[in-house]
């Protein structure tokens, strides 16, 4: 359902500092799949999700979303289809509204604004119960302003956010590595439920090569701008941390 | 920070209270818009008027500079209504308009306004028709006639150009041909409406006249270069509405002085403190001035010899 | 005595408007937004110079409204469209109307409005002209904080209440941002310059330097508000605390006259107003550990799960 063709990004052509983000990059994420990515600092898998997500616009290539030419569509309309959470889980929610407000927001992605009243009465419910899901006690909070919860707090309702309105695709940039290590768990055990239970097709960047072998069904490897590696399945599990470090290394080496 | 807060209101409105306590001394509120030599001067010349008639030591001065925020007049003329000030002086238009705008009853003089009229603060300048009156600014056309004569004693005809499309310019122009034939002498205009035709309509004039005179006319004011050109040919005296007009080559103007017109308009403030009504007081124009402007270098190339007593008078703008 | 109170409520009540209009760009969109010199004049200007023509108040001032919300539009497309910064953009524009302003006066500095009428016009020749000014200034100012609180509570005031505060996620949540910034810039300066249609009538008169030091007044008034109104509110506290802080002001200068200072150092005296008020939230925080109505995301209590 997302297709990536030859895809290429660059920074500062034509100067010293010119550095290849992405390479002729091909890539295609069926309906269903949870695919991780896995890279050094350089690998391009920021990128990737960056030009999927319409924060940047490639040099060359295309990226299709079931069938449809998104390559050069603005983030905002992207955004009807495509679900985010940031890696600084500040971004993902504003902090001087409440939480019901922050999900009336969610839950008109990619619908038309009017003006109608920002939080129907009806809606107040529906909201609530969602973040109950959360297990997080914050649907006794609904009226609290996001600034004062937690780093983890926020992350967890942009994530709940983001799955929302079903996305056709959900984006996870290194969504727990700003999170201390307990809440990054709690985290990511969340995703997957949410995952699981709404049925979602995700593309999660992380750097943590267990997370990255523990969490979705497909995993890709990137190195400066190219894929190097992929495994799924049984390919997959059946890895250990310790093997895909050397697998990393390798990689590394080879294009040194 | 409430606190704080609550304490400056009530402390200042103890300091209002006292501030408010009537006073035996009639009380005249001045207000000024903002800081400027002639606006100053105008004020120093009111007070003037107002010690060599004795008059200084018996009223209470209440002077108050905007600082040029118009929002500060407001507040000024709310405190000169609140305090029932006897008389306001109001120096330049905006002060007028504000303190007009908050009060029909308090007399108000106004001076360094040049339209009192355009301004909406009377009815005209003959009959005010309210509690405005004062000194205009105007530049004086009869005085600068006058001067006319008196660089060129043997003037008997003087040319006249304007654009005829500048309300300020017709007025002028009027007072110009009245002052002319109070002197006995006579008039020949020609008008442009914008300054291409000015060359050609100085071209003109000249050969009618032996002096020009130009008003303060915006049109002429940016074309004086082709005026200078042609005068310089014709070695015909120009005599202009303002000093720019010199500078840029005129031969001579008359300014008015700021100071003698606050005297003057503190002249106008004592005849009101003493019981005449401003509806029926007219509004005044400069009724004398000492400010000629010549320009040494224009009377040199047309041959014109500055006279004795204005010497002084002469300048030398850069080239 | 009382005039002098009566003229301070008046007129900032008036200035409240324009203060709203502030909030709305540097709050709301936080954008610091300096067509308001120009757009307050831009406002006088049109609702003069249409009076003058013979149109009737109430239709100047609204055209007021519109003229401000021009001018907003201009500052919008230099910003957006032209991607210049956003205090550029700003002083672009304010230089910008200057020129445009004179113009609209057909090329005089002054337009006088003494011997029309204007919106305050029924009612003066009941009453003393500030109780008149307070009474239709008062009638408008809660039409707009009724209007602007029932907008920012829809989707779209939502959205655009979202985009100020996290342009990132607003768009990822399918929000145009860039739209929610041109109609913050619209509706902001649009108020603005209604505010100078309302000053012009009060003042009687429109000129050219009316709006200069408006954005200090603005700010200065705002902030007065919020530290009044210190304690978490609703947006409705918010609005109502900028009406609030403009008559405070207003009153606090007005007395500052009274008290025998000359107005040269009412500026240091705003400055410093200012300057202490932007700095008593912060030693606030630190007294009690409480934030503020719009939070910010410094001292997140970290609590466990």
């Amino acid at each position: 359902m997302l297709q990536l063709k030859g895809v290429a990004k660059a920074w500062n052509k034509g100067t010293v500092n010119e550095c290849h983000a992405l390479k002729h990059l091909d890539l295609s994420v069926d309906d269903g799949e949870f695919l991780t990515v896995i890279g050094g600092n350089g690998s391009g898998k920021s990128t990737l999700l960056n030009i999927v997500s319409g924060l940047y616009v490639p040099d060359a290539g295309n990226v299709l979303l079931d069938g449809q030419d998104i390559t050069e569509m603005a983030e905002h309309r992207r955004a009807r289809w495509i679900a985010r959470v940031f890696q600084d889980p500040l971004l993902g929610t504003a902090a001087g509204m409440t939480i019901e407000e922050n999900l009336a927001l969610a839950a008109r992605r990619g619908k038309r604004r009017t003006l109608a009243w920002g939080v129907r009465r009806d809606e107040k419910l529906v909201l609530r119960d969602e973040v109950a899901r959360l297990g997080l006690g914050l649907e006794d909070r609904m009226g609290s302003k996001i600034g004062v919860l937690s780093g983890g707090q926020r992350q967890a309702l942009t994530l709940l956010m983001a799955a929302l309105e079903r996305p056709r695709l959900l984006l996870l940039d290194e969504h727990t590595a700003a999170l201390d290590p307990k809440t990054a768990t709690a985290v990511l055990a969340l995703t997957e439920t949410i995952v699981e239970d709404y049925g979602l097709t995700t593309l999660m960047v992380t750097h943590s090569l267990p997370d990255a072998i523990k969490v979705g069904n497909r995993l890709i490897m990137m190195e400066e701008g190219e894929i190097v590696f992929e495994a799924h399945g049984e390919g997959k599990s059946g890895l250990s941390a310790g093997e895909l470090l050397r697998l990393f290394h390798q990689a590394e080496s080879l294009s040194a | 920070m409430r606190k704080v807060i609550l304490a400056i209101l009530i402390l200042s409105l103890v300091l209002a209270g006292v501030a408010c306590s009537k006073n035996d001394k009639p009380v005249i509120g001045i207000v000024q818009i903002a800081e400027h030599v002639a606006l100053d001067q105008s004020y120093e010349g009111f007070c003037k008027a107002l010690e060599d008639n004795q008059m200084l030591d018996k009223v209470e001065l209440d002077f108050h500079n905007a600082q040029g925020d118009m929002n500060n007049l407001s507040t000024i003329a709310d405190r000169f209504v609140s305090k029932k000030v006897d008389m306001i002086l109001a120096i330049a238009t905006d002060s007028a308009q504000a303190v007009a705008g908050k009060t029909k009853d308090i007399p108000i003089l106004g001076t360094a306004i040049t339209s009192y009229t355009v301004a909406g603060l009377v009815d005209s300048d003959e009959a005010p028709g309210g509690n405005v009156t004062g000194t205009s600014d105007m530049n004086p056309v009869s005085a600068q006639v006058a001067l006319i004569q008196d660089l060129v004693p043997t003037v008997g005809v003087i040319g006249l150009i304007y654009n005829s499309g500048e309300d300020n310019s017709v007025l002028q122009i009027r007072m110009a041909k009245e002052a002319i034939e109070a002197l006995g002498l006579t008039w020949q205009e020609v008008t442009v409406t914008n300054t291409n035709d000015v060359t050609q309509a100085v071209q003109s004039i000249v050969t009618k006249c032996d002096a020009l005179y130009i008003p303060t006319d915006n049109t002429l004011a940016a074309a004086m270069a082709q005026v200078y050109s042609v005068t310089l040919e014709s070695k015909t005296p120009t005599v202009c509405g303002a000093d720019t007009m010199v500078y840029d080559g005129g031969l001579a103007t008359m300014g008015i002085s700021y100071y003698d017109l606050g005297y003057q308009t503190g002249l106008m403030a004592l005849k009101v403190l003493a019981g005449e009504s401003t509806a029926t007081m007219p509004i005044e124009y400069a009724s004398s001035s000492d400010l000629v402007t010549i320009n040494g270098q224009v009377a040199e190339e047309i041959g014109f010899v500055v006279p004795e007593n204005y010497v002084d008078s002469v300048i030398y703008p850069e080239a | 005595m009382s005039s002098i109170l009566l003229g301070a409520a008046a007129l900032g009540l008036i200035w409240s408007i324009t203060t709203l209009g502030v909030f709305m760009t540097y709050r709301v969109l936080d954008i610091a937004d300096l067509t308001v010199e120009g757009s307050i004049v831009f406002g006088a200007v049109t609702a003069a110079v249409a009076i003058q023509a013979g149109i009737h108040p109430v239709w100047a001032t609204l055209l007021a409204f519109l003229a401000g919300m021009t001018a907003g539009l201009g500052t919008a497309f230099l910003h957006i469209a032209m991607k210049i910064p956003s205090l550029l953009a700003g002083i672009l524009s304010m230089i910008a109307l200057y020129s445009i302003n004179i113009r609209v006066m057909g090329g005089s500095s002054n337009v006088s409005l003494l011997r029309l009428s204007t919106v305050f016009s029924g009612l003066t020749e009941k009453m003393p002209k500030n109780t008149a000014v307070i009474l239709v200034g008062g009638l408008v100012v809660i039409l707009v904080v009724g209007l602007l609180y029932w907008f920012l509570g829809t989707e779209i005031g939502s959205a655009l209440r979202a985009t100020g505060f996290n342009a990132q996620m607003a768009r990822a949540q399918g929000i145009n941002t860039r739209l929610m910034t041109l109609m913050g810039y619209v509706l902001a300066n649009g108020l603005v310059g209604l505010s100078g249609g309302l000053l012009s009538q009060y003042m009687g008169f429109a000129d050219v330097q009316m709006g200069t030091g408006s954005i200090v007044i603005a700010l200065a008034s705002l902030i007065v508000g919020e530290v009044i109104f210190a304690r978490k509110g609703g947006l409705l506290l918010s609005l109502f605390s900028m009406v609030l802080g403009s008559v405070v002001y207003r009153f606090i200068i007005a007395m500052v006259f009274e008290a025998g200072m000359p107005a040269s150092d009412l500026k240091l005296f705003t400055a410093i107003t200012v300057a202490l008020a932007l700095w008593l939230p912060h030693v606030k925080t630190k007294w009690s550990g409480r934030r503020k109505n719009n939070a910010t995301t410094e001292g997140r209590c970290e609590s466990v799960e």
